[in-house]
């Protein structure tokens, strides 16, 4: 569980300054937003592979 | 320090419009590297400044209480140091060397143990990627500085909303 809390929190930090980096000026999307779809796409599709990689991990085991 | 940030982030109005004061850019950097965040502020991006403070000081600090001290002693990560060292304030605390007392030494490795704090990997952890992204923050800041037409207009709506 502390590991999931260190995992989110640092896709969190890793969101806001990503964002606030990489942003274009002039970017329509204020920036609270566009962090918060980076962490729900970054940590997500994070979570997403690791789910594929335990199925696949239990499909073959022998 | 206090008095720099002040500077830059209070407002001088001339002509209906507010001005910040202009710092080098070498300034700017060594007030990032020390304290994430307040190079951005000086440069005029106060909004991305505050949220690089509070995200990457944040970080730094629990990943500190977390690890007790430990990130920041080169005895204990000689490698990985180097890695915090992103934040300036890690160099300086290692100069102090608060976790000193924690270390074994000679006869003592054998005859005592030492239990490891449960959570100082975590905490080294977010200490190191702390630096890693407040060098990132420094790069960001230079790279406005060589190609300003990409943030000029981010500046602007930020000394709007501001």
């Amino acid at each position: 569980m502390s590991d999931l809390a260190a995992f989110l929190l640092l896709t969190g930090v890793i969101s806001v300054v990503h964002v606030l980096v990489t942003r274009p000026g002039g970017s329509p999307q204020g920036m609270r937003k566009e962090a918060t779809r980076y962490f729900v796409s970054a940590a997500g599709g994070m979570l997403l592979l690791g789910l594929i990689i335990e199925a696949i991990a239990e499909l073959f085991q022998y | 320090m206090l008095a720099v940030i002040i500077s830059a982030s209070s407002s001088r109005c001339r002509n209906g419009k507010s001005h910040l004061k202009q710092h080098s850019i070498l300034a700017q950097l060594i007030a990032a590297w020390l304290v994430p965040g307040t190079g951005h502020i000086m440069s005029g991006r106060k909004e991305s400044g505050i949220w690089l403070l509070v995200a990457i000081n944040g970080l730094w600090i629990l990943g500190m209480w977390m690890s007790n001290f430990e990130a920041s002693s080169k005895q204990f990560h000689p490698w990985l140091f180097w890695v915090g060292t992103g934040c300036g304030s890690t160099l300086v605390l290692s100069w102090f060397d608060p976790a000193s007392h924690l270390a074994l030494q000679g006869l003592a490795t054998v005859q005592e143990y030492q239990d490891v704090p449960r959570w100082s990997d975590t905490g080294s952890l977010l200490v190191y990627c702390g630096g890693l992204l407040n060098a990132l923050a420094c790069l960001d800041l230079l790279d406005a500085r060589i190609d300003p037409t990409r943030r000029i207009a981010s500046t602007t709506a930020e000394e709007k909303t501001g």
